[in-house]
């Protein structure tokens, strides 16, 4: 056993890839992994990866061949590489490429396939899944219909033949879009370097295999940025779909404010409003919004409306299942999905993938922090104890409502009375998932609520005058869970949440994570040993994995 | 087989068996084969001088050891020392290369002419004859042993000798010296044929040269046959200059096949505590043929696919080794690890830990350390298969030969020449590797077998990763006791270059149960983790293990040891059975049953064991003065008092205070002046009234001073009995009447008491 202590990597025989971060040459070996590996976990100190098919084949994709991955492995390594994992790399990137998928010389419906040798195809031909949607072109060839190309694709990776796309893109209609010089406020606009890597990652200068894929960012990351300068690459009309009205609005600023478009060629589809533009930003929502449940989706004709080049899918962890269907006819057009958390509670991370594209780019949340691009985040866990023989009433409580009665315990009112006493100069977001609870903590401190009931204008008014620090203190429902900015947030006390729902707990962390001086806060209050503790152990799970510091505090403190 | 790519692996002081004769002969403390080359010879170890017969069974095999050179601090069971211990390379490892000419010492010289002494003049004549001298015209006996031994200790003459014989005679000589320097004649000239081709008679010339030149003697003149034998005095000598006949051929070729290669090969210590860890996790039930079930097997074999393929005999040398050493023992239908047996054995030095794995090889291959030294000669290259067949051959003629010759049997066994070997059984654990190349077969050593021979001293691991999200990474290379007692605290949830555990609270749970305490197990994460320990792991870890534990009561027999005599003490191995646990430098406990035992060991040692065992409390009687005394000493707490503070408290107390007669507040002072209490007291009066009150089952009126808020009470209550609190003081344990509970009042802030008539009420 050949053993190198002082390199960074440690390769594991399952195919897992082990980083310690305080590596002098970790920022390197990041990169250099990055390209065929996937972020799967970044505690402090220590990262995993794992390498898989699918990302041995974006790497093939990408250019990258066999001999730097080996050599790159066996240079870095604490140990000898596992000859498995040697194999792997070598048989995985060898199969790329077997099986071309090409734009049919005569028939636009229809796409060829194109094997290396008859025995590729005779082992295609074999493929259950795969061999339904085969249609027989002349005597020689194979193809699929235009409309399968997704679904054919995505079978085809499930048994292990990966496709090389060089069918390309439908074109969408031009349109003159750059990014700006100057923003609004005067300030010149800059697009970091990770944004700009993101976009050419995804992009590819324009081959086939790119302009398609899911780019992961930390919330405060400017994934937004990294769209605009995907959307001045590709220059065709645009389509973008976000959470909710206010971040409809917010992409529609962001937008006027850092490309050369005017307002006639932005437009929003909600809804409120309905402009259909040359960049349109429409709501998950309204696309699959029906009057009944045996009605059609009324929207979804959005997707055919304009000859769309570019379809920009914001948080897409949150595609609804509509919205699958849609995107799996439209794997001719250029999509760009983007997240902070590729994790959905319903396991179909996998689905999205497959149908927006695969990861393109991954970085941790450590490594902007160490730059300064987004804030230094501390999350705590304040535990707080019953009162007033409110224990004796969750004892006795049906399995079903606990959870509720924790989170609603009124000793966290104590507690939250502490903490904004401390934070009492800071900006602070009260979070919580329970209206009476949020309506009473917006009575006892006379701060403004913001819930799902609150009408849109008046959202952006309350958004508004909280970020120019008019109202210090903010109370939301979990209607403010993803893609509102609020840069000066700086506490963010959840006094609630959702049983321990992973990716809320990134989101919510996320809207103090736009850099500041002082770094960020984020407490959640948890009633002590209940089933609430209990489901904030997952959660803490799942923020020291992202790499968060996370702290575990009683309340009485 | 085609010598095409064939290199042959030097002799030096890398070489094969000899190593380990050199390593004996060192830790037995006798002085002869310093300097002496190396070479794949194991056998001729029986031909040991008187000065090794004591430390040695016949085959060269040490029975006993105890002046162990390596001072190092005993680590008993409680496994203290979780760092790897660090190899001691040179108590071992030879240094000796072709190059040293080594001069002999004067003992050594004495310990030859001796020996020459004792032969027959005309076999010293010979040798002296053919190093180049010329008896006839010495005369005296002596005179020519004595020159003999000169020449011999100048190297240069038998280097001279040597070069000057046919290479045949080397040949014959060195394959004689392979044997163990003894064979049997009729059969010894078969195996040269077998080996070197020709005709048994003209083998029976070469070594009749080889006699004429004194290096070959006869076993006697017997009618049944005789053995050759090498002068015991001469092997060292020859084995430094006869290298090149002695060495193993190597190969290399890039296409050799590695038959059955796994994709990792650690340290047996490491995959034994892995495996023991597993173990302990997830016992595994045995049928009635102790096999382990079938379906436990296999995810056993899944969840060790890096280190063995399944049905290997790489699992079945791990397991016979943790059974045959009671690291893991059967209990009801399960298996169950012995967690200290398994602590005490990874804290064993790596030599110890060593001898006991070639104890476990040599039961599935005889010989099996002799091989892999013979291997390892070969510095990672291939060895032929053929040769080292050969060679292993004549180990196991030799072996044979030497036995008969010591029971005076003189025919030729015959028979076993042309007997097949295999090195299956270590391929197949695992230690060796098989290559193939065309129809040839080679070996070498594993990275398991060369981590077996040649520990590292260091992998550069001296701590794992623990993370804020309650995994541990420990890698390989990591000290196997750490990654044992990491598998108590936490699930092991893989095996690779870098095991992974998870601290969950269930584990957690278990290791408390194990005998892990709160503070303890903090400290093992916070030392050994790279990273330290994340806060909300800490915290965590306190909620789940809670308070209990902090104290806890033992039973045992303790063994101190005097501050000057703790290094000597600690480092004395002979000892180490006998500790059970160690405290702290200096305090050990020791196993009761087993003190005759250690008293003989200690004063072997040097060491003056008391003769009584000290007892604490060391009588009953004492225990029972000691017991008064404290009650006496609680007493006199209770009444003493600052004499000045009670004047001014019996002056100024706000009880005693009244208005005057006739005063306009005196009708006021009247209304709100409380019930009278009971008559005050002195504290030995107080004391005289509770005890009055406790034997005569008696209530209580008393006044309690409360210095929480300074406040008196008049209270009643039903006394029980006279107690200590926590600082010593003395306190009423008694019935609140009005309270309804039971209460303790300190005796000291009583101010005033007095008896009921009758019994109050109690609790009942």
């Amino acid at each position: 056993m050949h053993v190198r202590p002082d390199n960074p990597l440690i390769v594991q025989g399952d195919g897992k890839v082990l980083l310690e971060t305080k590596h002098p040459q970790y920022e390197g070996v990041r990169d250099f992994l990055s390209r065929f590996a996937e972020l799967e976990t970044s505690p402090e100190h220590l990262h995993t990866y794992r390498i898989h098919p699918l990302t041995l084949w974006n790497a093939a994709s990408s250019g990258m061949t066999k001999a730097e991955i080996v050599d790159g492995l066996r240079e870095w390594s604490k140990f000898d590489v596992p000859p498995d994992v040697l194999a792997q790399v070598s048989e995985t990137i060898e199969r790329y490429g077997l099986v071309k998928l090409l734009q049919h010389p005569d028939d636009r419906k229809l796409l060829r396939l194109e094997f290396t040798t008859a025995y590729v195809a005779k082992l295609i031909g074999q493929v259950k899944t795969v061999k339904e949607l085969l249609v027989e072109d002349g005597k020689r060839y194979l193809a699929i219909q235009g409309g399968h190309r997704g679904i054919f694709k995505q079978r085809m990776l499930a048994a292990g033949w990966p496709v090389e796309d060089l069918a390309g893109f439908i074109e969408g209609d031009p349109l003159d879009i750059q990014t700006a010089e100057v923003m609004k406020n005067g300030k010149p606009f800059l697009i970091r370097d990770y944004q700009r890597t993101s976009a050419d990652r995804w992009f590819q200068d324009g081959r086939p295999a790119g302009g398609n894929g899911v780019i992961v960012l930390p919330c405060g990351a400017g994934k937004t940025i990294v769209a605009i300068a995907a959307m001045a690459k590709v220059k065709q009309k645009t389509l973008i779909l976000a959470t909710n009205g206010a971040a409809v609005n917010q992409w529609v600023r962001e937008i006027l404010d850092k490309t050369n478009l005017t307002e006639g060629q932005v437009g929003a589809y909600t809804g409120d409003t309905k402009n259909i533009r040359d960049v349109t930003v429409a709501t998950y929502q309204i696309l699959t919004w029906r009057q009944s449940k045996e009605a059609q989706f009324a929207h979804l004709h959005l997707f055919e409306d304009q000859n769309w080049g570019l379809i920009v899918y914001d948080e897409v962890h949150l595609l609804p299942a509509p919205v699958f269907g849609a995107t799996a006819e439209l794997q001719g057009r250029r999509r760009l999905g983007l997240t902070a958390t590729l994790v959905r509670e319903d396991g179909r991370e996998g689905d999205v993938f497959s149908l927006v594209g695969p990861k393109r780019f991954d970085m941790a949340w450590q490594s902007l922090e160490e730059q300064g691009f987004i804030a230094e985040a501390k999350c705590y866990e304040v535990r707080v104890g019953w009162k007033n023989g409110a224990a004796l009433a969750y004892e006795k409580a049906r399995e079903g409502e606990k959870f509720r009665l924790a989170a609603v315990n009124p000793a966290k009112l104590e507690v939250l009375d502490t903490l904004l006493k401390r934070h009492q100069a800071d900006n602070v977001l009260v979070i919580g998932t329970y209206l009476d609870q949020l309506h009473e903590i917006a009575r006892r401190y006379k701060a403004p609520l913001i819930t799902g009931e609150t009408p849109g204008p008046q959202r952006d008014v309350l958004f508004g005058k909280f970020r120019k620090g008019e109202i210090k203190l903010l109370i939301v429902s979990k209607v403010a869970n993803f893609s509102i900015d609020l840069p000066d947030a700086n506490v963010a006390v959840q006094v609630s949440g959702s049983f321990g729902s992973r990716q809320e707990e990134a989101q919510r962390l996320g809207r103090v994570l736009r850099p500041k001086k002082d770094g960020a806060h984020f407490y959640s209050l948890i009633t002590r040993e209940t089933k609430e503790q209990e489901f904030a152990m997952k959660r803490q799970l799942f923020l020291t994995e992202q790499g968060y510091r996370y702290y575990i505090q009683e309340g009485s403190n | 087989m085609s010598n095409e790519g064939q290199d042959t692996a030097p002799v030096d002081g890398e070489g094969g068996g000899r190593r380990r004769r050199r390593r004996r002969r060192r830790r037995g403390g006798g002085g002869g084969g310093e300097g002496a080359s190396a070479d794949v010879l194991a056998p001729q170890e029986n031909e040991g001088g008187e000065g090794e017969a004591g430390a040695r069974g016949r085959r060269g095999r040490r029975v006993f050891r105890d002046d162990f050179e390596a001072p190092g601090a005993g680590v008993p069971s409680s496994g203290k020392m979780v760092v790897k211990p660090r190899v001691h390379r040179k108590k071992w490892k030879p240094t000796a290369g072709l190059a040293r000419r080594r001069r002999m010492s004067r003992g050594e010289i004495d310990e030859l002419a001796t020996y020459f002494m004792k032969m027959p003049e005309p076999l010293v004549h010979a040798l002296y004859r053919a190093l180049g001298g010329q008896p006839v015209r010495v005369g005296e006996h002596e005179r020519v042993v004595q020159l003999t031994v000169r020449a011999l200790a100048q190297g240069s003459r038998l280097s001279g000798l040597l070069y000057q014989m046919q290479p045949r005679d080397r040949q014959a000589l060195a394959a004689l010296i392979q044997c163990g320097g003894l064979a049997h004649a009729d059969d010894f000239h078969r195996e040269l044929v077998l080996m070197l081709g020709g005709r048994e008679h003209d083998w029976v010339r070469t070594m009749q040269v080889l006699a004429d030149r004194g290096l070959v003697c006869g076993s006697g003149p017997v009618e049944e046959g005789f053995y050759y034998l090498v002068p015991e005095p001469l092997i060292d000598p020859l084995l430094e200059h006869l290298g090149p006949e002695l060495e193993l051929p190597t190969f290399q070729h890039e296409e050799i096949r590695v038959v059955d290669q796994r994709p990792f090969c650690p340290p047996l210590d490491f995959s034994l505590a892995t495996l023991a860890t597993y173990m302990d996790q997830h016992p595994p039930k045995l049928t009635q043929r102790q096999e382990v079930f079938k379906a436990q097997k296999e995810d056993l074999d899944k969840f060790f696919a890096q280190l063995w393929a399944p049905e290997s005999e790489v699992f079945n040398l791990h397991y016979d080794f943790l059974m045959m050493h009671g690291m893991i023992e059967l209990r009801g239908d399960r298996v169950s690890v012995n967690r200290e047996v398994v602590e005490e054995w990874l804290t064993l030095e790596p030599e110890d830990q060593r001898d006991l794995v070639f104890r476990a090889l040599e039961k599935r291959q005889g010989m099996a350390e002799w091989v892999l030294w013979a291997v390892h000669s070969a510095k990672g290259e291939w060895v032929p298969e053929a040769p080292l067949m050969a060679i292993y051959r004549r180990w196991k003629r030799g072996e044979d030969w030497r036995e008969r010759f010591h029971k005076r049997l003189y025919t030729s066994p015959r028979g076993a020449d042309r007997e097949g070997y295999s090195f299956s059984a270590l391929t197949n654990c695992g230690v060796l590797e098989l290559g193939v190349w065309g129809q040839q077969k080679f070996y070498r050593l594993s990275p398991r077998g060369l981590a077996l021979l040649d520990p590292p001293d260091d992998e550069g691991f001296a701590k794992f990763y623990l993370t804020p999200n309650y995994e541990i990474i420990a890698p390989a290379g990591l000290a196997p006791v750490l990654l044992f007692r990491l598998g108590e605290i936490s699930e092991l949830m893989g095996c690779d270059r870098a095991n992974t555990y998870k601290i969950t609270e269930i584990s957690i749970e278990q290791a408390l149960k194990k005998g892990w305490r709160r503070e303890e197990l903090l400290e093992f994460l916070r030392e050994y983790s790279q990273i330290g320990l994340p806060q909300n792991v800490e915290t965590t870890l306190r909620s789940w293990m809670g308070g209990d534990g902090d104290v806890e009561f033992h039973e045992i027999t303790a063994l101190t040891v005097h501050r000057a005599h703790i290094k000597r003490f600690e480092s004395l191995r002979a000892l180490r059975p006998f500790i059970v646990h160690r405290f702290a430098p200096g305090v050990y406990a020791v196993d009761r049953k087993r003190l005759p035992e250690i008293t003989i060991v200690l004063m072997e040692a040097g060491f003056n064991p008391g003769k009584e065992i000290r007892k604490y409390p060391a009588d009953d009687e004492a225990a029972q003065s000691r017991e008064r005394l404290h009650h006496l000493l609680a007493e006199a707490r209770e009444i003493r008092e600052d004499p000045v503070a009670r004047a001014q408290r019996a002056d100024t107390l706000p009880a005693d205070l009244h208005a005057i007669p006739g005063s306009s507040v005196e009708m006021q002072e009247k209304k709100k002046r409380p019930p009278k209490g009971p008559p005050r007291a002195n504290p030995q009066e107080v004391r005289a009234i509770l005890e009055k009150a406790i034997k005569g089952n008696l209530g209580l009126h008393m006044t309690y001073h409360s210095l929480k808020d300074d406040s008196r009470k008049a209270v009643l209550v039903v006394p029980e009995r006279i107690a200590l609190n926590r600082e010593g003081a003395a306190v009423l344990v008694a019935f609140d009447v009005e309270a309804g509970m039971r209460l303790s009042y300190s005796v000291a802030q009583i101010e005033r008491a007095q008896t009921t008539d009758g019994r109050a009420g109690g609790p009942g």
